[in-house]
C-alpha cells in the first residue's frame, strides 16, 4: 500500500491492530510504573483527608457510589485495585485481541482517571486524553477498530486545536506579555527553592529579556493551532507528533506543569507506514495468541 | 471533517455514529457552558488573560530538622504534585471559613430543597473534619513519598517577588501548618 492511500480516508489499520494495541498499552504500563514511582497509585495515597469534587457530575457520582471508600480509603481495596490495574494492563499487552482483559483494564483505568484529580484536590487534566484512548480497543470487528482509531486521531487534533481556539476566545493569544507573566507566576517557587542551578541562571536571563518568553509562548500557541490542519489532511501527522512533544516540554520548562501523559494520545498520529516498518522489524509484536485471521505477519507483509 | 469521516461512520456503523455524535454534542454543551464534566474537558488551560502581580505566593514544606521538600527534577514532577495542589486547596478552604466553597453552595441547594440532613452532603464532599485531618495525612504522605520516617512537618506560606536580575526574594511568610 502506498503512502498516499494511507493518508486518505479511513486508515486500514486492521492488520496492524495487535501491534498498535500492544505499543499503546505498553505506554500505559510505563505511565503506571511512573505513577508508582511518583506515589500516585491508589494504594500509595495514604487515605487522603481532603478531596475536591467541585461541581463535576462524574466526580460527584464517583463519591456517591462509595468507590472512594472501597478503592482508596480501604487498604485491601486499594491494594487489590492497584494490582488488578497492573495485571490487566500486562495481560492486555500479552493478549491484545482478548476483549475479556482489555475491557476490565479500560474500566479500571477510567476509574483511576477519576480517583486521581479528586484526591489531588484539583481538577487537573493530566489523564484527560488517555482516559478515552483505550476504548478504541473494545470493538469486536476490526473495521470498527479502524473507524475508532481514526476518530481518536481527530480527537487528538481537537484536544490541541481547541486549546488554541480557547486562547483566542479567552484572550491569552492577544495578551502581549502572557508568556512572561505566566512564567513569573509558575516558576517563582522553583527559583525560590533552587536559586543556584544552571536552569535558574537561564531563567534569570529570560526574566531580564521577557520578550523571549512572550514571543516563545506565541510560537507554542501557534503549534497548537497547527493541529487544525489535521482535520483536512494526514500529510503532516509526523510533524504534529513532534509538536506534541515540543508543546509539553515547553509547558514544563516555562509553566512548570508536565502533561506528558497526554502525548500518548498522539500515538494515533503515527502513520501506518511506520507501524508496518515496526511490525516488519518486530513480527512478534503483531502476532496474536488467538488468531482471528487478522493479525499475522503475512498480512502485514502483503501490504 | 476531512475525508467525510462522519459520513463513512454513518454508512458503516450507525450505533457508533450516534455514540460519537452524542460525545460531540455533550462536549459542545459543556464547552459552551464552560462546565467541566469528566471526560468532556474544555481544554481551556492557560487560555485566560493573566494579570501580572508583583507578589507571588508559594508554599514551602520542611520536615524533620528543617530539611526542605524540594525535588525539582523533571522526572519528579508527578512526585511533588500531590503536595503542590492539595496544600493550595487546603489554604483556599482556610480562607473560606474553613470549608470547601463548593460544599457550602451544595448545602444551600439542599436547604432550598428542604433537605436538612447532611448525610448526602458529606457523602459527596469532604466534611469539616477533613481540614483538621489534613496535616496528619500530609505528614504520612510525605514520609511515604520520601521513603523515610518523618517526625514532623511545617508548611510555610511565603509571599515572594521577583527582584531586579531575576532572583526571587521573600517579602513575608506565615506558618500555615505544623504536625
Amino acid at each position: 500500500m502506498n503512502e498516499s492511500a494511507m493518508t486518505k480516508g479511513i486508515r486500514p489499520a486492521a492488520s496492524l491492530r495487535n501491534i498498535i494495541t500492544r505499543v499503546t498499552l505498553f505506554c500505559y504500563l510505563l505511565l503506571l510504573i511512573w505513577r508508582g514511582y511518583s506515589h500516585l497509585l491508589p494504594v500509595q495515597l495514604e487515605d487522603p483527608a481532603l478531596n475536591k469534587e467541585n461541581y463535576d457530575l462524574v466526580f460527584l457520582l464517583y463519591k456517591f457510589s462509595g468507590l472512594q471508600q472501597l478503592v482508596v480509603n480501604n487498604d485491601t481495596g486499594s491494594l487489590l485495585f492497584t494490582v488488578m490495574l497492573f495485571l490487566f494492563c500486562a495481560l492486555a499487552i500479552l493478549f491484545p485481541s482478548r476483549r475479556g482483559v482489555i475491557i476490565p483494564f479500560s474500566i479500571l483505568f477510567f476509574i483511576m482517571g477519576i480517583i486521581f484529580p479528586v484526591n489531588l484536590s484539583f481538577a487537573a487534566h493530566y489523564m484527560g486524553g488517555i482516559m478515552l484512548l483505550h476504548f478504541v480497543f473494545w470493538p469486536k470487528k476490526d473495521r470498527d477498530f479502524e473507524l475508532l482509531w481514526d476518530g481518536m486521531r481527530y480527537y487528538t487534533c481537537w484536544v490541541y486545536a481547541s486549546a488554541f481556539l480557547w486562547k483566542i476566545i479567552n484572550g491569552a493569544l492577544f495578551q502581549p506579555d502572557f508568556g512572561s507573566v505566566a512564567f513569573r507566576n509558575n516558576l517563582s517557587s522553583y527559583l525560590f527553592h533552587n536559586p543556584e542551578t544552571i536552569l535558574a541562571h537561564f531563567y534569570y536571563f529570560l526574566l531580564q529579556h521577557p520578550f523571549i518568553l512572550d514571543f516563545g509562548d506565541k510560537i507554542i500557541f501557534f503549534l497548537e493551532g497547527f493541529f487544525l490542519v489535521g482535520f483536512f489532511t494526514k500529510r503532516f501527522d509526523r510533524l504534529l507528533l513532534v509538536f506534541t512533544i515540543v508543546i509539553h516540554l515547553a509547558t514544563y520548562y516555562f509553566i512548570d506543569t508536565l502533561f506528558i501523559e497526554l502525548c500518548v494520545i498522539s500515538i494515533t498520529l503515527i502513520p501506518l507506514s511506520s507501524w508496518n516498518k515496526l511490525a516488519g522489524r518486530f513480527p512478534l509484536l503483531n502476532r496474536s495468541y488467538r488468531s482471528r485471521g487478522r493479525n499475522d505477519l503475512s498480512q502485514v507483509e502483503a501490504l | 471533517m476531512s475525508n467525510n469521516y462522519l459520513s463513512v461512520l454513518r454508512k458503516e456503523n450507525k450505533r457508533l455514529f450516534v455514540f460519537i455524535l452524542l460525545f460531540l454534542a455533550v462536549s459542545l454543551i459543556t464547552t459552551v457552558s464552560r462546565t467541566e464534566v469528566t471526560p468532556f474537558y474544555t481544554w481551556a488551560m492557560y487560555s485566560e488573560t493573566t494579570r501580572g502581580s508583583d507578589t507571588v505566593i508559594i508554599y514551602s514544606l520542611e520536615y524533620n530538622k528543617g530539611d526542605k521538600y524540594n525535588i525539582p527534577q523533571i522526572w519528579n514532577h508527578h512526585r511533588r504534585i500531590m503536595f503542590n495542589y492539595s496544600i493550595a486547596f487546603y489554604d483556599y478552604c482556610l480562607q473560606h471559613n474553613h470549608a470547601d466553597p463548593a460544599s457550602v453552595n451544595f448545602r444551600k441547594l439542599l436547604l432550598k430543597a428542604n433537605i436538612r440532613d447532611d448525610t448526602l452532603l458529606y457523602r459527596l464532599y469532604s466534611g469539616p473534619a477533613a481540614l483538621d485531618q489534613y496535616p496528619a495525612w500530609l505528614k504520612r504522605y510525605i514520609s511515604a513519598n520520601l521513603g523515610m520516617p518523618v517526625d514532623g512537618i511545617r508548611v510555610y506560606k511565603i509571599w515572594t517577588r521577583i527582584l531586579p536580575g531575576g532572583r526571587v526574594g521573600e517579602i513575608n511568610r506565615t506558618l500555615l501548618l505544623t504536625q
